[in-house]
């Protein structure tokens, strides 16, 4: 059976935006006052959101295609706020706190109530730039999602809530919902619930950090993603936490008191886990290329053989190599750099195609594949501010590693459905693009609205991730540590090793790498997650894929559960 | 210029794509790739409850028994006896060795306290170890350093301050002294540029020490080595009197968040007389968030954190080792019973790990329903650490129990005797030379099209002289992300036909031995049949 254009597909494409837009607003509003981001979770929580407005203004249910396109243009204008409102709060944040002396340039922050035109097409053209990401993402989709046969989580959560459509009015569909948002408001309305083992730690293994935060979110993710991964996950957190933050201390790297608690913990070992995961990722990116040489090389033979597909992989390039641009006029960069600029944009080409690889294991990568970047242009000795802006994903505005891990996650929930990547890229693409300089309003009309003086917009929230990027801009050499990138290298050889020669249960270097990167509190959610899931496949697979579908609508509710929150704290202020 | 250039890739990249996806909609091209049962997706919410609630009857059988009151009785009494022999010790944790010329111990308090209570607290501390130590207290200097969730707007120079730090009058007076300002200004701030009669550099600001290592402003954490400081614009230092003119309503009593203690010269064998003392005085402080000592032997910090002592751990598992005796007592007792049973239900069809989740759930639910509320009593009665104590009998006991039971229970390994054949991945028939190939290879084909358990991902066939090849990849519709590639071979040669079916189970998560069995059960037998059904 093939299935037509809907007729109604301008329908689909009107409520995303419309859901986009609001996702949006509320996204940039979380993002800047509250510190909660929904926009990695979008495709999960405008499913649910496009579902009930499609249902109300075409009084029946919507059609798969209908209600897919939706999410896709929802999505879309979601996700830009990563690119636009989000650095573009960073930016103000980084100014105001970290001085003047930066020389940031006007455009790119908060400068009173005008908006400047170069701000918004920078903003525009970055976000531009990111979408090559997404390009990138369509040409590599096959080779992830039937070659690599990544489940993609948040890909199949969000195709499962899309085929239990038909049974939202349901108690026992909109009762996990409700329970989800019941769930996330009462962890927002108590604030922290969790138990920190790390002050008594500190006795006993100096450095060493354990806790446990009741975070739903979460939970619900890693009980969707697969078991092998989630144990990776929490196996990771453990070694960096267990084994790496003691040994940093043993080195005498980092300082530790018996007083302190995770978040201080974590916050002291950034420059050296940024450095760990820098070791770690160069060993990694190295053995993934050579360990999937093959199926790349098939891969790279039919994109050559297939028009459509090269087209799209020459826009995506030509979009990344157009930073050349703005880079020669901004910065009048040094001959060394404009040399190693090749390499460096095959590196980003690279850690694109690792990070949709992490994606595709764990749902999100969360930036953990980044500092490479970062570390690449700090080693070429880039002692200026706006070089990082144009040029590293990590820091920067230009993201295309981002959103081409969050596109594969749509195709792969597309292609779950029965929908065409030929028709999502450019709907995706589209509404990345022209919710930018939507998304760009709604950051600085919030910053116009509640001033850098608001109570609301918490300025010593700001100060870690400022002063970090502040360290790195500077070229503080303390911003990476040459030992830590040692450690790292070697702990992801040893671990490969180990892992190919025992085979322990099809645990994967990419979901350990994860779990390098997160908090020690939600590093034992995974471990408790695998737990659940191990037992539930146990009793049954029926039990199992229950646990899953449940999740996923739990997940949705805990999405809408902050986006009520959020919308109930703006009532409050305004 | 270049906002031209930008705008100008940002349109044209968007023209682009409207051109794709106007291109995809006037051809009228299917969105949609053929998958005829994907629109289905199978949704199964249905908890199969009759296996779980298998379980828990024959739970609920063997937790009801009377000899069960008897570990329970064990355990709590040995939780009891292993959190009153807890003792806590604190300790000072060495930073540094780098000397310091003097003495100096700062107190944080984990919530403020009133200037009263900071001087009552300073004079028995002080009392307390001139008893003892001939030592002299120099100053004693109570310090606010409070971070404001709601800043204060100083509209005069359009500033949010959300961080105060506030000291007595006199050190106040010294400090303005040292940095030239004027003696009527009411706070000290931090300008770059304006140069005002109450301003200082920002990295002045931030190097302001109360006493040699000892810094003014509140540290906020650490990156690395590196101390983060709040930014200091949006600091103000002022007296601890000017307080609640910049506070107004907003300030309680409870100001003082610091309190520090400059001795006069202390001798080095004093020094850990001192120590020792000011450990006993700070543990019955419930308030202390962190003391910090400066003096010539080094920088240390006070563990606020009561680690056992060696004797509170031997008591702890010692009491684990006896209630571990008694437990195991009793489970062995009841081994050959749930052994009984067991034989009973594997008869009925359970599956033989279902006994290990019933026997693991059995010693959980005993020692959780137990221990949790007893942990709680002791940690309402006795605190944290005799909990821990506690804790570590119940955890070793759990192990224990957990393991004995498992290893107790485990099923005999299969032995040559046993009937026992495993599903097979690949099967051959031989069939007699009248059948037709195409005939078969349609049935097969129909057989694979009509299995409702699976859906037809790829089907395709060649066809050879004496030879046909099918291969199939079928999604499994009861679980997602899992399926079978299946090759089919027929084959005629002089005498007969031969079919040669092999297969490969794939699942995007990690399958069980269940439902590996039960694909290739499913999808292998539906293809037996339907050539047995074409031969009759």
């Amino acid at each position: 059976m093939t299935l037509e254009v809907s007729s109604k597909w301008h329908v689909g494409v009107a409520v995303g935006i419309i859901v986009g837009s609001l996702l949006g607003f509320i996204d940039t509003y979380g993002y800047a006052v509250t510190g909660y981001t929904t926009s990695e979770l979008a495709p999960i929580i405008s499913a649910i959101l496009t579902l009930a407005l499609l249902t109300l203004i075409l009084k029946r249910p919507p059609t798969i295609i209908e209600h897919l396109i939706s999410i896709v243009a929802a999505t879309g204008i979601s996700l830009s706020t990563a690119i636009t409102s989000g650095m573009y709060i960073t930016y103000t944040m980084l100014n105001y706190i970290g001085g003047e002396d930066l020389n940031l340039p006007e455009w790119l922050y908060f400068k009173g109530a005008f908006l400047n035109g170069t701000t918004f097409t920078f903003y525009s053209y970055a976000t531009a730039v990111s979408a090559s990401g997404i390009f990138l993402a369509y040409v590599f989709h096959k080779h992830f999602i039937e070659k690599e046969r990544l489940p993609y989580p948040i890909g199949l959560a969000c195709s499962m809530i899309v085929s239990m459509g038909k049974y939202l009015g349901k108690p026992r569909i909109t009762l996990p919902i409700i329970l989800g948002i019941l769930l996330q408001l009462s962890v927002l309305q108590v604030g922290y619930m969790g138990i920190d083992l790390t002050s008594p730690l500190q006795q006993v293994i100096p450095g060493s950090s354990i806790a446990l935060t009741l975070d739903f979110f979460i939970l619900f993710l890693a009980l969707l993603i697969p078991l092998n991964t989630s144990v990776g996950i929490g196996i990771g957190n453990l070694i960096m936490y267990l084994v790496l933050t003691p040994l940093l201390t043993y080195l005498g790297l980092m300082y530790v008191a018996p007083f302190m608690k995770s978040p201080d913990i974590v916050l002291e070992a950034a420059p050296y886990t940024a450095s760990i995961m820098v070791g770690f990722l160069i060993v990694t990116i190295i053995y993934y290329f050579i360990s999937a040489r093959m199926s790349f090389i098939l891969t790279f033979k039919l994109i050559l053989k297939d028009k459509a597909l090269l087209k799209r992989a020459i826009l995506s390039l030509t979009l990344l190599i157009s930073l050349v641009i703005p880079l020669w006029i901004l910065t009048k960069p040094s001959t060394k750099l404009l040399a190693f600029l090749p390499l460096y944009f095959i590196l980003h080409i690279m850690l694109a195609l690792l990070t949709i690889r992490v994606v595709g294991e764990t749902g999100t990568a969360s930036q953990s594949t980044l500092p490479l970047a970062t570390f690449s242009l700090f080693s070429l000795k880039v002692r200026n501010a706006l070089t990082y802006v144009l040029l590293d994903p990590y820091t920067g505005v230009p993201m295309p590693q981002f959103m081409a891990g969050a596109s594969m996650n749509i195709f792969k929930s597309a292609r779950k459905l029965g929908l065409d990547a030929d028709i999502v890229l450019p709907i995706l693409a589209l509404s990345i693009l022209i919710g930018a300089p939507l998304t760009l309003i709604y950051g600085h009309y919030l910053l116009l609205a509640y001033g850098l003086n608001s109570p609301k917009l918490n300025l010593l929230r700001w100060v870690p991730v400022v002063t970090w990027m502040n360290i790195i801009y500077r070229g503080d050499v303390s911003a990476f540590n040459i030992t830590s990138i040692i450690i790292g290298a070697v702990l992801a050889f040893t671990l490969i090793l180990l892992l190919r020669i025992t085979r322990l249960g099809g645990i994967s270097i990419y979901s350990i790498l994860l779990g390098l990167t997160l908090t020690p509190d939600i590093g034992v959610i995974f471990l408790i997650a695998s737990l659940i899931k191990y037992v539930a496949l146990r009793i049954g697979f029926d039990v199992y894929e229950s646990l899953l579908t449940y999740s996923s609508l739990m997940l949705a509710g805990c999405g809408i559960g902050v986006i009520v929150s959020t919308i109930t704290s703006l009532v409050g202020v305004t | 210029m270049l906002d031209t250039i930008m705008l100008v890739i940002y349109l044209c990249t968007i023209a682009y794509l409207a051109y794709l996806l106007t291109v995809m909609f006037i051809r009228k091209s299917p969105l949609m790739f053929e998958k005829s049962l994907i629109h289905n997706l199978a949704f199964y919410t249905r908890l199969r409850a009759s296996r779980i609630l298998f379980m828990l009857k024959v739970l609920r059988t063997i937790l009801l028994k009377p000899i069960v009151l008897l570990p329970i009785i064990a355990l709590i009494i040995f939780m009891l006896i292993s959190a009153r022999a807890a003792i806590p010790a604190y300790s000072w944790y060495k930073v540094s060795g780098e000397p310091f010329n003097e003495t100096v111990v700062t107190i944080s308090f984990i919530n403020p306290i009133s200037i009263g209570e900071g001087t009552d607290f300073a004079e028995t501390l002080i009392e307390e170890i001139t008893k003892s130590i001939n030592v002299q207290v120099r100053t004693v200097m109570p310090i606010a350093r409070l971070s404001l969730a709601k800043p204060i707007i100083l509209n005069n120079i359009n500033r949010s301050i959300y961080v105060i730090v506030a000291l007595p009058d006199n050190y106040i007076a010294k400090l303005k002294e040292s940095l030239e300002l004027g003696m009527h200004v009411p706070y000290i701030l931090s300008c770059d540029k304006t140069l005002r009669s109450n301003c200082i550099p920002p990295h002045k600001l931030l190097n302001l020490v109360v006493i040699d290592d000892v810094y003014l402003l509140p540290v906020q954490g650490y990156i690395g080595l590196k101390p983060i400081f709040p930014p200091p614009g949006n600091v103000m230092i002022t007296s601890l009197n000017y307080l609640p003119k910049v506070l107004g309503e907003d300030l309680g009593d409870e100001v003082i968040t610091d309190l520090v203690i400059v001795y006069d010269e202390v001798i080095v064998t004093d020094l850990s007389k001192l120590m020792k003392q000011l450990l006993v005085i700070l543990s019955k402080y419930g308030n202390i968030n962190k003391a910090e000592l400066v003096c010539p032997l080094g920088k240390f910090l006070y563990s606020r954190v009561a680690i056992p002592t060696s004797k509170s751990l031997i008591v702890a598992t010692t009491t684990s080792i006896i209630s571990i005796i008694v437990l195991l007592a009793v489970l062995h007792s009841m081994t050959p019973e749930i052994k009984s049973l067991y034989g009973k239900l594997l008869l009925v069809g359970m599956p033989q790990w279902s006994m290990t989740i019933i026997s693991s759930l059995y010693v959980s639910i005993l020692i959780l329903l137990v221990g949790v509320p007893t942990l709680i009593y002791i940690y309402l009665r006795y605190g944290g650490l005799p909990t821990f104590n506690s804790f570590l009998t119940l955890s070793i006991t759990w192990l224990s129990s957990l393991t004995y039971m498992n290893s107790s229970l485990k099923p005999k390994s299969l032995t040559k005797s046993d009937v026992y054949i495993p599903i097979t991945r690949r099967y051959d028939l031989m069939l007699s030379n009248g059948i037709d190939l195409s005939r078969l290879e349609n049935v097969i084909k129909d057989s694979l099209k009509t299995n409702e358990f699976f859906t037809i991902e790829e089907l395709e066939s060649q066809r050879y002289p004496n030879e046909v090849v099918i291969h199939a990849r079928l999604m499994y519709n009861e679980v997602w992300g899992s399926g079978l590639d299946l090759n089919i071979v027929l084959s005629r040669d002089e005498e007969s036909v031969k079919v040669h079916i092999s297969s490969y189970v794939w699942g995007i998560e990690e399958i069980s031995e269940s439902i590996m069995n039960t694909m290739l059960g499913l999808a292998i037998s539906r293809i037996v049949g339907a050539i047995r059904s074409c031969l009759t």
